[in-house]
């Protein structure tokens, strides 16, 4: 029961927070804190110990619905470590900042900011967790549900009209993929993706249960274009700007890199284990897409003056990362996809942090066109920017190095293996280079426009509250750990190493 | 076949660094100046223990001596030749990484003994310690890797490590940190650039092209099967791979590409322009970047592949060998060209630290001849050894032009040579050193550079690239020139820059390290016709080409090398110390009509602007177009304006059917019946 007590302690916390009276902050965000980041070290245990697929069942089998249980693999591994770590650091992180945002708001409740934030995250870990379509809806939708309260609630700007929007969005993407869900579950049977005997993996199960073609193509672009929505893809991305840029940063650094990049494992779990001879007819398009949101993501990036806006496009950029790694169906860019989730959370969270900090010391700073060499005055929230950036520009000493190599190797196997032409190889590996080549410009020119050079403008910036700042830090310096035990994360897929085989066998 | 000795210790060469810059790091939050003695003596264990390990090879050279191989992670590769590539953590000592660490840890060993006195009480010391000494740790890296995922990232810690350095003086308020002449514009791009400015440039330009190395290695790391440098050299499963390309016709184009990110590092042509304004970063860090670190990481790269490519491609077959000539005869082209085109740049420009830097990119083409070199010649050891001789003289003589300039900069707190004049006079140790360097920069013998450079020379012309030897002679002649010309100045009468009269001896702690360097340049260059020969046996044992045989140096060439290095290094010296003359203004005056050719040079051929208005503003073009006009106007407009405008008609048109009249109501139910029995009936 050790996957489930990585769910159930969170949540004794989340009661324990809703049943004691407001003005225990400070003990609300310890006790929320140290219990994710129990659950941090659970999986960090399992890291080092286990070698098998773990899972975990719930409930017996339910009959048309199938099993309940939580797995554990090299799959989601590097997602549980990076939702874990993150959603308990940010615990921390929102005390000053939510101090400042509820000061600002004219006041706010403790008690129902922790509550919402604690369910996001245990959600979030459900999802990671889940072995069966239904339950990974259900978590998502809970996921889905308390990121709006807390975007409505504490959010800047126009909130109500763009929780909303987000509201109504996101719900979309989980209508379509519940529908796919339907017609594939009531069809096969059951809802599972992973079952609790060998070989696990469902591989290659919406071919047989489906009869024909036609119908496990429909199944197959409703779930890829509600996870597609939810990633999200290049032309469903509009709603993602708006949310991660007007949420209350602690929940920015939650919503970007964490949930979002949750659709890339819906992928994984459902998509390339369910459907892959599906998912091989899609392959190019699904490449030319993740390119297109890769460049359209970094390029956007550029034009933003907003700090956290510019942050979201960068999330858009690089979940063009995950899928191109994911799409490419090689070991390598497989493995680099789920890694890159990692590094992404990593280094995006505490990009966040560091926006947070500037708005919080420099008085709702956001524009990047009025701050420049604050390098001098917050030199720890620079650190941990360069550590960021660095990180989802795939650099040293960041983990981001490896999970970049990983999805390189992965496209140009796929471009080589694949092509013969050489002017398509040509274009494609130009566009690789254009694609990975923005993420280090905008990277390096927004460091440079925050943090280098003259100030730009006479609004006094300090150093943000020493919780906020250190616990950044803390964060940040977490990608450098990461990189140094890279080896065990890619290690944990090793058992998968069949799953994988099939996947290639059916080419 | 080698025999192979395993050494624990070989690894604490890179790793006591790694440690060093994290101490150095976090110390100098309390006590800044004390991160500058970590960072030293972390660079001198690594150091001390270079010298073990290069005996070791000296003994036996067939040797290689590598650590314990510890497995790091396994991916399976279901399907593949090999089911699982295995990475592991371990250092490779043979002839050529043992070299070159020892140049690397020695020569960074006394940049930092001077840096310890250059940077004492910047504002960014403990910072400049933490990077500097990861920089250091990082080339070891690529140097003694044994694994080529390791290989990367110390090749991506570079670039890190010269980002940080390069912007060092971040806050931009300093021109003399600056690189270019204030309000200069060509084409109307501003070649006056600051510190943070050229942070990005060289990252993003380094960065980017690093996804070549990326694509190529790792192919070849996946298709060959292993991540284990020896187990490349002979590996059936990547002359397999090689001859899937060749036969497809991609190998050339497979081959460039996983070598731009060495030409990137390295500044050669067309990847070049960042390492030009580098020169932002303390003089400490260009003596860094241009002799031990950085832009020898791309020649190193190529000493370390090329006999890779040669002996994987011979076993690939004939189709194989003729695209891999190709390659060879395209980086010689490209290495030919920046050396000539480099040269033109040093020639007119008027900052020390400039000259030097359009210099070593420069020095770097003849390399990149000479290694290119080594594919199109019968005995490929020749190249290498060429190639790799510059690497070294160049490296010590490098180190030493750039450390003097830091304290050249230092006393007259301008960045131009002609506030220099008369420096000669007062700082005696510091402008002997300079004038030392530079003289083995000219290659005038007997100094280390020129027996490097003939040899380069030499091997270009054994390969039969006439065109490209002809433009050496040619570069070698502006070389002497140009190196001359900058320490000339310094000779030259001081009536109008008051600053020079102040000006004293650096302390002791900053000549003593480019003293030593610029005399190990002597002395190596008396040596060097002794050892040559043992140097090649060294250097070429454990690779997988042939040993020469032996070096014998044309003396044809040679004596053309003497006069050439002679003839313009005496001009020079003419010109600038026995007549005192600024001879450009002189010339510029005479004949106006080169006013455009000085313009052309010292724009640096207006590359710069060509690249500002080519890439940046078409790029800026795109993302404003598509932020501004394509993201709002089409897709947010579409979802949040068009799409729900439609939704609120639709819905307007279903409200306006329910008015509550019964009679409307009955119509609409009889024609809807009417329908379904025409349906029924199957009239429709």
């Amino acid at each position: 029961m050790i996957l489930l007590s990585t769910l159930l302690i969170p949540l004794i916390a989340i009661l324990i927070i809703s049943i004691f009276p407001e003005e225990n902050k400070k003990f609300f965000a310890y006790l929320l804190t140290g219990s994710l980041l129990y659950s941090f070290v659970v999986y960090m245990y399992m890291l080092f110990t286990y070698s098998t697929l773990y899972f975990e069942v719930l409930y017996g089998y339910v009959s048309s619905i199938g099993y309940f249980g939580l797995i554990y693999d090299g799959f989601n591994a590097p997602f549980l470590l990076g939702i874990a770590l993150v959603s308990s650091i940010v615990g921390l992180y929102s005390l000053p900042y939510m101090e400042h945002r509820f000061h600002e708001l004219g006041g706010g409740s403790w008690r129902s900011y922790y509550v919402n934030y604690g369910l996001f995250s245990v959600s979030m870990l459900g999802v990671a967790l889940s072995s069966n379509m239904i339950e990974f809806y259900i978590f998502l939708e809970i996921s889905l549900i308390t990121s709006f309260i807390l975007l409505a609630l504490y959010g800047y700007g126009d909130r109500i009209r763009i929780g909303i929007m987000y509201f109504i969005w996101t719900h979309v993407g989980a209508l379509l993929f519940l529908i796919g869900s339907f017609i594939y579950g009531l069809n096969a049977g059951s809802f599972d993706f992973i079952v609790p005997y060998k070989p696990y993996y469902m591989t290659g199960r919406g071919y047989e249960v489906l009869a024909p073609l036609g119908l496990q193509v429909i199944v197959f672009i409703l779930i890829f274009l509600g996870l597609m929505i939810k990633l999200p893809g290049f032309g469903f991305h509009i709603w993602l700007p708006y949310a991660h840029a007007e949420a209350p940063t602690p929940v920015s650094a939650l919503l970007s890199p964490n949930l979002i990049g949750l659709a890339a494992l819906g992928m994984l779990r459902i998509l390339v284990t369910l459907f892959p001879q599906i998912f091989y007819l899609m392959q190019n398009m699904i490449i030319v897409w993740a390119l297109i949101t890769m460049i359209y993501g970094g390029l956007v990036a550029l034009y933003q003056s907003d700090y956290k806006r510019f942050l979201a496009y960068s999330s858009i950029s690089q979940m063009g990362y995950i899928l191109l790694g994911l799409a490419t169906l090689t070991p390598a860019g497989v493995l680099g996809a789920v890694l890159h989730y990692l590094t992404h959370a990593l280094g995006k969270a505490s990009l966040f942090m560091t926006a947070g900090n500037i708005i919080i010391s420099g008085n709702e700073l956001r524009d990047i066109n009025k701050m420049g060499g604050l390098a001098s005055s917050m030199n720890k929230t620079a650190g941990s920017a360069l550590l960021g950036f660095l990180s989802i520009s795939g650099l040293p000493p960041t983990v981001g190095i490896i999970s970049k190599f990983l999805i390189v190797v992965g496209f140009a196997s796929y471009v080589i293996t694949g092509f013969s032409n050489i002017y398509l190889m040509a274009i494609l590996i130009l566009t690789a280079f254009i694609g990975f080549g923005l993420t280090l410009v905008y990277s390096f020119h927004t460091m440079r426009r925050i943090f280098f050079g003259l100030r730009r403008s006479d609004i006094e910036v300090s150093e943000a509250p020493s919780m906020a700042s250190l616990s950044t830090f803390v964060l940040a310096i977490f990608s450098i750990i990461f990189l140094i035990l890279a080896g065990y994360l890619i290690n944990q897929a090793h058992y998968s190493s069949d799953f994988m085989k099939i996947i290639l066998m059916m080419r | 076949m080698s025999s192979v000795e395993i050494v624990w210790w070989i690894d604490l060469i890179w790793i006591i660094p790694f440690i060093g810059a994290a101490l150095a790091g976090l110390v100098g939050v309390f006590n800044k100046r004390f991160s500058g003695f970590i960072g030293v003596s972390s660079i001198f264990v690594s150091a001390l223990l270079t010298i073990p390990s290069l005996l070791m090879i000296i003994h036996d050279p067939s040797k290689i001596i590598v650590s314990p191989q510890r497995e790091w992670f396994v991916i399976d590769m279901p399907l593949a030749n090999t089911p699982q590539l295995v990475f592991r953590v371990g250092s490779y000592v043979d002839g050529l990484s043992a070299i070159m660490a020892l140049m690397v840890a020695w020569v960074s060993l006394l940049i930092s003994i001077y840096s310890l006195k250059y940077m004492e009480g910047d504002y960014g010391e403990h910072r400049f310690w933490l990077f500097f000494t990861f920089f250091v740790g990082s080339m070891l890296l690529l140097v003694l890797s044994s694994d080529l995922l390791l290989f990367i990232i110390g090749w991506e810690g570079t670039s890190l490590a010269s980002y940080a350095l390069i912007g060092h003086w971040y806050r931009d308020d300093d021109e003399i940190t600056f690189v270019g002449d204030k309000d200069r514009k060509a084409f109307g791009k501003s070649m006056f650039f600051s510190p943070s400015h050229s942070g990005v440039r060289a990252i993003v330009m380094t960065g980017a092209a690093d996804i070549g190395l990326l694509i190529g290695v790792g192919s070849m790391i996946f298709f060959g099967g292993t991540s284990y440098i020896p187990d490349l050299y002979l590996s059936s499963s990547l002359a397999s791979f090689f001859r899937e390309l060749a036969s497809s016709g991609v190998l050339t184009l497979f081959l460039f590409i996983t070598t731009l990110g060495a030409l990137a590092k390295s500044a050669q042509f067309p990847l070049h322009e960042w390492l030009v304004t580098a020169m932002t970063g303390p003089a400490s860090v260009s003596a860094l970047i241009h002799a031990a670190t950085m832009v020898k990481a791309g020649v190193y790269f190529m000493l370390r592949f090329s006999p890779i490519f040669i002996s994987i491609s011979s076993l690939a077959g004939s189709l194989a060998v003729s695209q891999t000539r190709e390659y060879f005869i395209i980086i010689a082209v490209l290495g030919g060209f920046t050396a000539f085109l480099m040269a033109t740049m040093a020639v007119v420009s008027r900052e020390l630290k400039l000259i030097w830097a359009f210099s070593t990119a420069s020095q770097i083409g003849y390399m990149f001849v000479a290694v290119a070199s080594s594919g199109l010649i019968t005995e490929p050891g020749l190249g290498i050894v060429a190639g790799f001789s510059h690497l070294l003289s160049h490296a010590v003589f490098k180190a030493a032009l750039f450390l003097t300039a830091g304290a050249f900069i230092h006393v007259v707190h301008s960045r131009y040579i002609n506030d220099m004049k008369g420096l000669a006079s007062f700082m005696r140790i510091t402008v002997f050193s300079a004038y030392l360097a530079a003289l083995s920069l000219a290659a005038v013998p007997p100094l280390a550079g020129f027996w490097s450079k003939d040899l380069v020379v030499e091997t270009a012309g054994i390969a039969g690239l006439s065109l490209i030897y002809v433009l050496l002679l040619f570069t070698a002649f502006l070389t002497g020139f140009y190196s001359l010309r900058a320490v000339g100045y310094l000779f030259m009468s001081s009536k109008e820059s008051s600053h020079v009269h102040e000006a004293h001896e650096a302390s002791p702690v900053m000549y003593i390290p480019y003293l030593i360097l610029a005399l190990s340049s002597l002395v190596i260059g008396f040596v060097w016709w002794f050892y040559i020969n043992d140097f090649a046996e060294i250097v070429l044992a454990a690779l997988p080409i042939e040993t020469l045989h032996e070096i014998h140096m044309d003396p044809m060439v040679m004596y053309m090398s003497i006069v050439i290095a002679l003839v313009s290094a005496f001009s020079s010296i003419y010109i600038y110390q026995f007549s005192k003359k600024e001879i450009y203004p002189v010339i510029l005056s005479k004949a106006p009509s080169l006013e455009f050719l000085h313009r052309f040079l010292y724009d640096r051929w207006f590359i710069n602007s060509i690249y500002y208005i080519v890439f940046v503003d078409s790029f800026t073009e795109l993302y404003k177009t598509l932020g501004r006009y394509f993201e709002h106007l089409v897709i947010d407009n579409f979802y949040h304006s068009i799409l729900t405008r439609f939704a609120s008609v639709v819905s307007r048109g279903f409200r306006s059917i329910q008015i509550g009249f019964i009679n409307i109501y009955l119509i609409a139910l009889i024609i809807g019946f009417l329908i379904m029995f025409l349906i029924g009936m199957g009239v429709i």
